[in-house]
């Protein structure tokens, strides 16, 4: 009867408990909405990131990513390609010859990364063919002689439009440089503008006639895997097979520059050498220079700073920052919901104490037929934790509501595309949260009545039922 | 043989800037089955005295003894315990528990003591009847009116079965049919259950009825009349 009590109690002054409700409801609607929304920002460029701009997924040869020159090249490409694809984690692999090329038009020039790209093959990891509107050409085929697909923005800053000429002068992978005339096929943009400004796509046919590359070579291998994010056996795999490790002055000033200790630096100089390893005895090397714990906490560096072959990198380790905000998404949830509760806890204590100062008497009777002190504090306590939930049952149906509206249509920031864009960031957003974090939520807005409650609980046990039985 | 028992108890309040000696050496023996009123000016102490024969309050010194158990000795917890099971109280102002039917506020103390749903249940409505109140167990206290109200509140008392039934001017606030009806059920009980009573009051129609008169002044007992 006390849990009946306690919720009946809570609606003997309808006012003031409707306006904590609302209080609450309309807090936690501010609080999960903007969560929902960074999240939607988060996970729209995330999606962007792996299915745009890098795959789950790429190999390059390690020496391509120190020095970006034609010639480091991952050899039997195709081969490489074959084995990836029997891999059951992975839908779809492709390959890429990357050049940093200046291209000029007849008023300006700009300089770009230009990729070599199998046009079919692309369309399977890479989504940009749906970044072309209708009136802006269309996506590269193997129709006619040098297309280029080049973004809104390389189009604004060479000041030309479709079909227009582009002059491509670039190095060739024997170190001589080239030039090719290029026509405009189509014209992309992506919420990127970062990334649109940086690349321009030609055919991989044309690309090694025109640089002079093997047909079985490129600079990356792109793969796209079932589960997007779910890269961590795929890489190992990967590695163990193709990535090979040498311990020579190379990786040592590698590690020299990397956060590892001086102590281990000292212990890694004794034991250079030219040798290749695989991945595993690279490992065991290592530990036995090193000990297993050391080994442990340096492992990722000390693997990097070593490579040498073909290097596996993740689209955590391409785009840093967004691994890291969306490992960041959770902990916004707390800090914003955190701090919202926070303040709408003073709130309902407040109305606590409010409602034990008016129900003095009553307490009082409650306390002197037989009601102990930890069934009072019990009731006070789940008077709170009901109001309060009932608070954060309303926030989380209009955080329901308003996220199914918006998740449907977007929420429309084009007046400031051009910031967001600039990061990256699409100017639509699809706010959206998952299962868990309601969950959180509800824990939350439980501790926080549980917070909220104590102080005026142990105000209504400190009564005197004596004085409390007979106060006005 | 008493089952209530005060020896030399005094209660002073220090709290107040000039310490009030409330109750003043008072010795007092009741025994089972009374209907006694303690009597006198408001501010002679009967309250306070009815505390601390109910445990509401503990006295400065001296004891008091119920059912041979020494009250001021409990400790806050077993004190409640021992109100819950053995004593019944009921105020001037009623009291009760606004949220609930007169049902559930005759049936609450039972839950306290755990008794079965049924069982309770049962009781409750059986208490309404004795206090001719059966037609109105699902009425929450707004809708009666003050005399009935105080006759939930003696039902209540009741409920948890207990030996002694302490009311604090139960009939301040009610009219004459009221108070006449009230005393009317507190006396029936009082004399087909053998239940002790004692009132604090300043009533002419409650003292016109008790069986003992205490009177009380500057928290001495100046006279203890049977009638």
């Amino acid at each position: 009867m006390i849990r009946s009590i306690a919720w009946k109690n809570i609606w003997r002054s309808k006012l003031r408990s409707m306006v904590v409700i609302l209080a609450v409801g309309f807090g936690l609607l501010a609080g999960i909405f903007s969560v929902a929304l960074m999240n939607g920002i988060i996970l729209q460029r995330l999606s962007a990131a792996i299915n745009i701009e890098v795959g789950s997924m790429q190999l390059h040869n390690s020496k391509y990513l120190e020095n970006s020159e034609p010639q480091f090249t991952i050899p039997e490409t195709d081969k490489i390609i074959e084995n990836i694809k029997q891999n059951e984690a992975v839908a779809a692999v492709a390959k890429h010859y990357k050049m940093e090329c200046m291209l000029s038009s007849n008023r300006a020039a700009t300089g770009l990364n230009l990729v070599g790209i199998n046009p079919e093959e692309e369309k399977m990891v890479s989504q940009l063919y749906q970044f072309i509107a209708d009136s802006n050409g269309t996506y590269l085929t193997n129709e006619g002689r040098n297309p280029i697909l080049i973004s809104t923005k390389t189009a604004e800053k060479l000041k030309i439009k479709l079909r227009n000429k582009i002059i491509v002068n670039g190095v060739k992978k024997d170190g001589t440089s080239t030039k090719a005339s290029f026509r405009v096929v189509g014209i992309y943009r992506t919420s990127n503008s970062m990334f649109d400004q940086g690349n321009a796509f030609i055919r991989y046919d044309d690309a090694a006639k025109i640089f002079g590359f093997d047909a079985n070579e490129s600079h990356e291998i792109v793969i796209l895997n079932k589960e997007f994010t779910e890269t961590k056996e795929l890489k190992e795999q990967l590695q163990n097979q193709y990535t090979k490790y040498k311990l020579n002055d190379q990786a040592l000033l590698r590690a020299r520059n990397d956060s590892i200790p001086l102590a281990i630096y000292n212990q890694l100089t004794k034991a250079k050498s030219d040798e290749l390893f695989t991945k595993e005895a690279y490992e065991s090397k290592l530990q036995e220079i090193l000990g297993k714990s050391d080994f442990e906490v340096y492992e990722d560096n000390l693997l990097q700073i070593a490579e040498s072959g073909t290097s596996v990198m993740t689209w955590d380790e391409s785009s840093p920052d967004l691994a890291m905000m969306t490992t960041w998404i959770d902990l916004m949830l707390f800090i914003f919901v955190g701090i919202i509760l926070l303040a709408l806890g003073f709130g309902i204590v407040n109305t606590m104490l409010m409602v034990v100062l008016e129900r003095t008497k009553e307490l009082g009777m409650l306390m002197a037929i037989g009601m102990n002190r930890r069934k009072v504090f019990k009731m006070i306590l789940l008077e709170t934790v009901m109001l309060s939930l009932t608070g954060g049952v309303l926030g989380m149906i209009l955080s329901l509501g308003a996220i199914a509206i918006f998740k449907e249509n977007g929420l429309n920031l084009n007046a400031f595309a051009e910031g967001f864009e600039g990061m990256g960031y699409a100017s639509i957003i699809y706010p959206t949260i998952s299962v868990l974090n309601y969950i959180e939520v509800t824990l939350m807005v439980v501790f926080t009545g549980i917070l909220a409650s104590i102080y005026p609980a142990r105000r209504a046990t400190k009564l005197n039922p004596a004085e409390a039985v007979r106060s006005e | 043989m008493s089952v209530i028992s005060l020896k030399n108890v005094d209660k002073i309040y220090t709290e107040t800037a000039v310490p009030v000696h409330a109750v003043n050496c008072v010795n007092l023996e009741f025994e089972e089955g009374e209907f006694a009123a303690i009597v006198g000016p408001s501010g002679c102490g009967k309250t306070t005295l009815l505390n601390l024969i109910g445990g509401l309050d503990a006295p400065t010194t001296g004891e008091i003894h119920i059912d041979q158990v020494n009250v001021g000795a409990l400790n806050k917890r077993a004190l409640t315990d021992f109100r819950m099971n053995h004593i019944g109280f009921v105020f001037q102002a009623y009291n009760l528990i606004p949220v609930l039917t007169a049902i559930e506020n005759v049936s609450f103390i039972m839950e306290l003591q755990k008794v079965p749903k049924k069982e309770r249940l049962a009781r409750a409505n059986e208490l309404l009847k004795a206090v001719g109140l059966e037609d109105r167990i699902n009425d929450r206290p707004s809708r009666l009116s003050g005399g009935q109200q105080q006759r939930v509140a003696v039902a209540r008392a009741l409920a948890s079965k207990p030996r002694f039934v302490l009311a604090d001017e139960p009939t301040a606030n009610l009219d004459s049919k009221s108070t006449n009806d009230l005393l009317d059920i507190m006396r029936e009980l009082n004399q087909k259950e053998g239940i002790t009573f004692i009132f604090s009051t300043h009533d002419k129609r409650v003292i016109d009825r008790a069986k003992r008169i205490i009177t009380l002044e500057d928290g001495k007992v100046l006279t203890d009349v049977q009638v």
